[in-house]
């Protein structure tokens, strides 16, 4: 942690001897809690006599520095810079769609289009060799496979698809549009967890049901054949609903009875 | 082969367990009877140690045999679930998070583990840091770490929790001396109350950590016994000299123009005193 300044050697030692007054010590503290090098010197000096009021102090200093500071959840789904990254896309994009449908007047039915496919590459990034920051030693863990997978989909999902209902809602879009797309979004992203019980790459498959859906709802209505609202009605009509609805329920329970896979590896 | 050495039940016990990649059988009807104490696994590159370690930590599949783990089946999903909860893994190249802390790191490690409560996943963490000697490092980023350091940030990941079974994959690369001899007390504390296997092919690493030596070579178990055991199969069959030795099935350069030979002893040759690696050289040779 980069620190524009370091307390001096007599500061330290003031402190160590338990003779600082009151307000430097606690100043010094305070910036202890901050510094990597300032707490490795006074390391150094640290005070011996075991039982003092410094060294409990120290202690109760030590235990605050390295108290976890988020809880589990969290770090599971959101530890590293990946996974973060994962989350903040989901959730932008779900704050951008809406308002960019609402406004712009393009052809392409963007909410149906786009919308269904953050779920997916939220669960294929979840899914991501690089999104787990232990590697192996993840998979002997009692929590390895499909519950690691399960948490940080939801996480994303819980997030972003409030926003995306929400905004679409409040930007004036229709009602079937905010919520049609909920249902092939769940059906795609549960298309994309059974692929991780299989030996194919769920990020490759991701990215392949992913541009097939969005090409394939905006090539209509970007050709002019088919005005943009018809595509979402149609999107949004019963029969696409049902059947994504059968899909995402289908597709989840294959994964569910075939969870082990995820987890207990066949190949190398 | 059946390897019995526990006063107290076995915690590990394999059957014929075998394992193929395609036309290679990594590991080859392996029979193991493990109870409390430090396993080493000694044998060279390619003999299979790391796939037979991958498949006792629950993370590969075997195709054949029977295995039990601290008296479950890992074949069973809750019974793998319920082996995980007490097992320590570290695989041979660890793949850590450079951009925590290894406490950080421990720390996650240990949400994986099921620990929820946050006061006990950071005494724990410290403890096995402290453990294996990385307790001034604790707040360093990984990234900034020596590769004996990452090693033993894993070491110190497999080990939280207390684990009955701990399955290590070359826990020693990368440590001195001393560090070593440290690696020995950590391991004796689990091995007090449960089963460690470890990894290796430095015989110096067997003798220093291990009760109990299996060597392995080309996927099968080839021969079982305590450290002194193996150095103890090359008394009387093990000698120095000048010269190449037609009767030696092994020989190689110990100084300046001087071998030494495993094999049968010429008549009228004194012999010379066995080491582990004379016994573990000639117990692999006469495998094949």
């Amino acid at each position: 942690m980069t620190q524009t300044w370091h307390a001096d050697e007599e500061t330290l030692r003031a402190w160590a001897d338990g003779t600082a007054a009151p307000v430097p010590a606690a100043s010094l503290e305070a910036h202890l809690l901050r510094c990597d090098e300032c707490r490795r010197r006074m390391a150094t000096l640290a005070p011996s006599s075991t039982g003092s009021d410094v060294v409990r102090r120290w202690d109760a200093l030590a235990d605050r520095i390295d108290r976890p500071r988020s809880n589990p959840l969290l770090r599971l789904g959101l530890g590293t810079p990946g996974l973060r990254t994962a989350w903040l896309a989901a959730v932008l994009l779900m704050l951008a769609l809406p308002a960019l449908a609402a406004t712009t007047g393009v052809r392409v039915p963007l909410m149906m289009a786009f919308a269904p496919v953050a779920p997916l590459a939220a669960v294929a990034l979840a899914y991501g060799r690089d999104a787990e920051p232990a590697g192996e030693i993840a998979l002997a863990a009692p929590t390895a496979g499909l519950r690691v997978v399960a948490v940080r989909a939801l996480l994303v999902a819980l997030s972003a698809v409030p926003l995306g209902v929400g905004g679409a809602l409040l930007a004036g879009l229709p009602t079937h549009v905010a919520f049609g797309w909920l249902l092939p979004g769940a059906a795609m992203a549960a298309v994309v967890v059974l692929t991780g019980t299989t030996r194919l790459d769920p990020a490759l498959v991701a990215a392949c049901v992913g541009s097939v859906w969005a090409v394939g709802v905006s090539w209509p209505a970007a050709s002019r054949r088919v005005p943009a609202d018809v595509v979402s009605d149609l999107v949004a009509s019963a029969p696409i609903q049902l059947t994504a609805l059968v899909v995402a329920l289908g597709a989840t329970a294959l994964t569910l009875a075939r969870r082990d896979t995820v987890a207990y590896r066949r190949t190398a | 082969m059946t390897t019995t050495h526990t006063t107290t039940g076995t915690l590990l016990a394999a059957g014929a367990l075998t394992k193929r990649f395609g036309p290679l059988t990594a590991v080859d009807h392996v029979d193991l009877a493990l109870g409390r104490g430090v396993v080493g696994l000694l044998g060279p590159n390619g003999a299979g140690k790391t796939t037979l370690l991958r498949i006792l930590a629950t993370v590969l599949a075997p195709d054949e045999g029977s295995l039990s783990l601290l008296g479950m089946d890992p074949a069973r999903p809750s019974s793998r679930t319920e082996i995980r909860r007490h097992l320590g893994y570290l695989p041979q190249s660890p793949s850590l998070y450079a951009g925590f802390t290894p406490l950080e790191m421990v720390d996650y490690v240990a949400i994986l583990k099921e620990h929820t409560d946050r006061d006990w996943r950071r005494r724990e963490a410290r403890n096995v840091l402290e453990a294996v000697g990385l307790g001034d490092r604790m707040h360093k980023r990984i990234r900034t770490l020596s590769g004996g350091m990452k090693q033993r940030v894993a070491l110190a990941a497999a080990l939280i929790g207390s684990p009955d079974l701990l399955v290590l994959d070359e826990p020693a690369t990368g440590l001195d001396p001393e560090q070593r001899i440290a690696l020995r007390s950590v391991l004796a504390e689990t091995a007090d109350r449960g089963c460690v296997v470890l990894s290796t092919h430095n015989t110096a690493e067997v003798a220093a950590l291990c009760q109990h030596v299996l060597v392995m070579d080309r996927g099968r178990i080839c021969w079982s016994g305590t450290p002194t055991d193996l150095a103890a199969e090359a008394e009387g069959r093990v000698w120095e000299s000048d010269a190449e030795e037609p009767t030696a099935l092994r020989s190689w350069l110990t100084g300046p123009g001087r071998r030494r030979h495993v094999g049968a002893l010429p008549a009228g040759t004194t012999p010379a005193v066995p080491t582990v690696d004379d016994g573990y050289l000639l117990v692999t040779r006469l495998s094949r």
